[in-house]
């Protein structure tokens, strides 16, 4: 995109605003994002990582991607708005996209519903020995899009620490046995982010889900998901050079994390972030492998059926 | 000593749990386990138990005593006729069939072959529930005027994997009312006997074609005032029950529903049953937590081998069956 501007981030207190497409407006203006381009195909990678709706902070606000679908709608003539996501190990898209109310907003928005892991998959044209990315291919529904953009909640996770912009383009990974990437997480999100960069980040932060949900009321918008990743991951109270996954895809050059906030003071929803305790915060992550690998190891219902621990995305 | 052959239909996560049951139990012994998921027997058959993709090849078989049925709930029919004609006992998980209907067909079918039923009403083990029915028969909370619970759970609660069939309402039959439902109208139906009349809403957010939140309100021939919620939509489960007496008021919780069952008391149990008290004790024991389905199974099991009647059992599902079907109706 002409005008990307990777170091810009907007920040938007959507309360101020009577609609939601109001604040999704003001948000984009404030990165002068240009609407004059012609967009004719957009898609919008949500995050549903499960059953639970968008109360709970763990999956995409409906009236968010409606809200960003108006916006687009008003200020062009997209012929095709795709919405996306993929299988996960414990969620297939055909019956979240029904429960979490997506199914009615594409039929009232006439938008396609997508499941990338039923898409055509374009393998990876590289040399490259890297056996995470020899597993990866990418939905042909990506490629074609003029514009993608990402709306990632913004939520804690117990193994990557933060999810936001560029955990949420794990699930552009069209295989639904994610969980195999589990073991190096970090460099899986990184090559993916490398592999599929969305152009446009818009961040669901109206309900983040930090200790317990709590109500933001927070949108940001920016061009770099490494650099809207630090602002979340600050916003959440982490150190942006102590999340793997946003060093790991720094260095990949993804994006920077040398960020100019725009719009509304990130601090103002820090403060605001229903932050964990720190020995919580250090001890989950751990805690949680290790209950791994003694549910596998320890129990005879681990040693006869391989049992894992259920971990969000 | 005599020990129970059990044939286990279904390995799902009900299904394991029976399995690995009926290994810790002295008076038992799983015969044969029948899945579709070839990786679940091949796991299974490690263990020395005869696999079956086919539930009907494995019961024709094997000839079990009785046979545990964790298998989707349309299938629960099926299943419990091949059983029955093969003489086999039944332990059938909840709900014992999708509607009243069925129900009457299934308990006709197993009083003409003359053989005994338990449906796995799992909360009646349930250690709090247990006390607060001695409570209530021996009348020391004094007159009951009202009851309520709350038990928010349902397959999507814990985050993990969801079986297919859930999401077709014709296999469900029903949604929270029945699946969880039927749990808080059992113990309602135990404690304070026959309902007079049934009044309740059921709600669908989720849009599946059957409820995920249901409440029902109970009067009871005694004079006791029931309200149950249960619903298929909270992140976090709950399970409360409380009845308010004249004298005293009671609370039952179930710890299966805390941090004993999904952190790392499960874990904790699990490696004190394997680890110590098989070496030390010889038989198992429940040190922590609230293993309601290893004593269900014992139950069962000690039922069927002293040669008596095993409760819940179909006449008591029926009037379950019934509460609920008029809910739906209405």
């Amino acid at each position: 995109m002409d005008n990307k501007s990777k170091q810009i981030v907007g920040l938007v207190d959507s309360s101020r605003h009577d609609t939601l497409t109001g604040a999704v407006k003001q948000v984009l203006e404030l990165i002068h994002f240009d609407f004059k381009k012609d967009f004719k195909k957009i898609a919008i990678k949500l995050n549903l990582c499960n059953y639970w709706t968008s109360s709970s902070g763990e999956t995409t606000d409906p009236r968010l991607v409606e809200a960003i679908i108006d916006v687009f709608r008003m200020n062009g003539s997209p012929d095709e708005i795709y919405l996306v996501e993929s299988d996960a190990t414990a969620m297939r898209t055909k019956h979240s996209f029904k429960m979490l109310g997506y199914e009615k907003l594409a039929k009232r928005k006439n938008a396609k519903l997508i499941n990338l892991c039923a898409d055509t998959l374009l393998p990876i044209e590289s040399n490259t020995a890297n056996l995470l990315l020899q597993q990866i291919k990418i939905p042909e529904t990506l490629t074609k899009a003029d514009l993608f953009i990402s709306v990632p909640k913004l939520k804690l996770h117990p193994l990557t620490g933060l999810t936001c912009a560029l955990k949420n383009q794990f699930g552009c990974i069209p295989i639904k046995r994610k969980i195999v990437f589990h073991k190096s997480l970090n460099k899986a999100i990184a090559l993916i982010n490398k592999l599929v960069t969305p152009d446009l980040v818009l961040v669901d932060g109206i309900i983040s889900k930090g200790k317990t949900p709590k109500r933001l009321n927070l949108i940001m918008a920016g061009y770099d998901p490494v650099a809207v990743d630090s602002i979340a991951a600050k916003i959440a109270g982490l150190n942006p050079k102590r999340i793997k996954h946003i060093v790991e895809s720094k260095n990949m050059g993804v994006g920077s994390t040398n960020v100019e906030c725009v719009g509304d003071d990130w601090v103002q929803f820090a403060n605001n972030f229903p932050h964990r305790g720190f020995l919580y915060s250090i001890s989950r992550k751990y805690l949680m492998q290790l209950y791994g690998l003694y549910l596998r190891l320890l129990t005879l219902e681990g040693k006869i059926f391989g049992l894992q621990p259920a971990v969000g995305a | 000593m005599k020990r129970l052959r059990i044939g286990i239909a279904g390995a799902g996560g009900q299904g394991r749990k029976h399995l690995l049951n009926c290994l810790r139990l002295k008076n038992a012994e799983a015969v044969a386990v029948a899945d579709r998921s070839k990786t679940r027997l091949s796991r299974i058959s490690r263990l020395g138990i005869n696999t079956y993709q086919d539930y009907h090849e494995m019961i024709t078989k094997e000839k079990p005593d009785a046979v545990i049925v964790a298998l989707p709930n349309h299938l629960h029919e099926d299943c419990s006729v091949i059983s029955s004609e093969n003489g086999c006992d039944l332990l059938m998980e909840k709900p014992l069939a999708r509607n009243t209907e069925e129900s009457k067909r299934i308990a006709d079918h197993i009083r003409r072959k003359g053989v005994r039923l338990m449906v796995g009403m799992c909360h009646r083990f349930i250690t709090s529930c247990r006390k607060l029915k001695e409570e209530i028969d021996q009348g020391t909370l004094g007159r009951i005027d009202f009851a309520s619970a709350l038990y928010f759970t349902g397959p999507f609660t814990s985050g993990k994997g969801v079986p297919e069939w859930v999401f077709d309402p014709i296999k469900m039959g029903g949604g929270a009312l029945l699946d969880s439902g039927c749990h808080i109208i059992d113990l309602f139906l135990w404690y304070f006997g026959d309902v007079r009349s049934v009044t309740g809403h059921t709600e669908s957010l989720f849009d599946l074609g059957y409820d995920d939140y249901a409440e029902v309100f109970m009067r009871f021939k005694n004079g006791v005032n029931g309200l149950a919620v249960v619903s298929f939509r909270s992140r976090t489960p709950s399970y409360r029950i409380e009845v308010a007496g004249e004298y005293r008021r009671r609370i039952a919780l179930s710890k299966k529903f805390g941090i004993l069952d999904f952190g790392l008391g499960r874990g904790l149990r699990s490696f004190v049953w394997e680890n110590i008290s098989q070496r030390v004790r010889g038989r198992p024991f429940i040190p922590l937590g609230d293993d309601i389905f290893y004593r269900e199974l014992d139950y069962f099991v000690r039922s069927i081998l002293n040669d008596e009647d095993p409760k819940p059992d179909a006449e008591d599902w029926l009037k379950v069956s019934e509460v609920i079907d008029r809910v739906y109706k209405k």
